[in-house]
């Protein structure tokens, strides 16, 4: 019953988000906003900065690993 | 790529005989297929409301089947000690991650076409015409569910299916009301150190609400085309993030 009652209230959430925004700009079409724009790039810049730290660092302790054994 | 593939398929078959599919999948449909005896009520606006009601039941249910089936998959495994003849053939960590994230994505990917397909023959029964933006819809319903299912497979490489459910339904929840209701909160409420973490947490949010195309649907709104396409490699590269953290996690993980 719990279960049937969570769901229900979230699937209301759901429904009921674009009731609850605040600002005319987030009431319109969300591909109008610059928010969602913002965000979206914003996050996809951070997740290639990321993978790209991630990969320039596996790379050099790579590299100072190997040394390391050939010392 | 033969090994992921055989992973994904024992994954789809071994999903599709689950009860919580089945069910979840009867239910939105006959919502779907009801759907239009409630608009009975609303003569003007019926097929505005229809279509809101339809494309509400897509997303909301595909959303929960991602999250049903990609919490139990990896956890039931290890628990079943399933996993230890797969991992003991030529088959790595990561391969059985994302095999596992396809075939739960593939499985609920035939809920939502099920789903879609009812709602299309409504839509054609009362337009006499079949809307093709409800490919659209539904081809970016599909994303989200993808980066709803790569969440909870990540999250479930290192935790229990209650405490990954959980979680990924209140990620859901906060990804769907992020900039129209967390956004605004969170700028009126913080400031300070504490404002800083909410913040982090906020960026690191998925985006869900710009999957939602419903107003266009219904409206017969354009969506530009650069927005659909920015959508769609947002949704590919968040995916692929989270699937990597989660392949990194369960690659150090003792099973």
């Amino acid at each position: 019953m719990r279960v049937v009652r969570l769901a229900a209230v979230a699937m209301l959430s759901c429904v009921t988000s674009p009731a609850l925004c605040h600002g005319a700009q987030e009431l319109g079409h969300h591909w109008d906003s610059a928010a969602y724009l913002g965000e979206m790039r914003l996050q996809v810049l951070v997740i290639c900065c990321t993978a790209c730290a991630l990969v320039v660092g596996s790379w050099i302790v790579r590299a100072v690993r190997k040394r390391q054994a050939g010392r | 790529m033969i090994r992921v593939w055989l992973i994904a398929k024992t994954t789809l078959l071994e999903n599709s005989r689950k009860q919580v599919f089945h069910v979840l999948c009867l239910l939105m449909v006959a919502v779907i297929a009801s759907s239009s005896l409630l608009s009975i009520l609303t003569e003007g606006v019926k097929l505005k409301i229809l279509k809101d009601l339809c494309m509400t039941c897509m997303m909301f249910g595909g959303a929960v089947l991602a999250i049903a089936l990609g919490a139990t998959g990896i956890p039931n495994d290890v628990e079943s000690r399933t996993v230890h003849p797969v991992l003991a053939r030529p088959i790595t960590r990561v391969q059985y991650v994302v095999g596992k994230f396809f075939g739960t994505f593939i499985t609920v990917g035939i809920g939502v076409g099920a789903m879609a397909l009812a709602f299309g023959v409504l839509i054609y029964a009362y337009e006499h015409s079949f809307d093709t933006f409800l490919l659209t819809a539904t081809g970016f319903t599909l994303l989200e569910v993808a980066v709803v299912a790569a969440v909870a497979t990540a999250i479930s490489t290192a935790a229990s299916p209650a405490i990954t459910a959980v979680v990924t339904f209140l990620i859901y929840i906060a990804g769907t009301t992020k900039i129209g209701y967390l956004g605004g909160m969170i700028e009126r409420s913080s400031s300070g150190s504490v404002g800083g973490v909410y913040r982090l947490i906020y960026h690191v949010l998925p985006n869900l609400e710009c999957f939602n195309l419903k107003t266009a649907l219904v409206h017969h709104d354009v969506v530009p085309t650069t927005y659909l396409i920015q959508v769609a490699v947002y949704g590919a590269v968040y995916t692929a993030f989270v699937l990597l953290a989660g392949c990194a996690c369960f690659a150090r993980r003792e099973v």
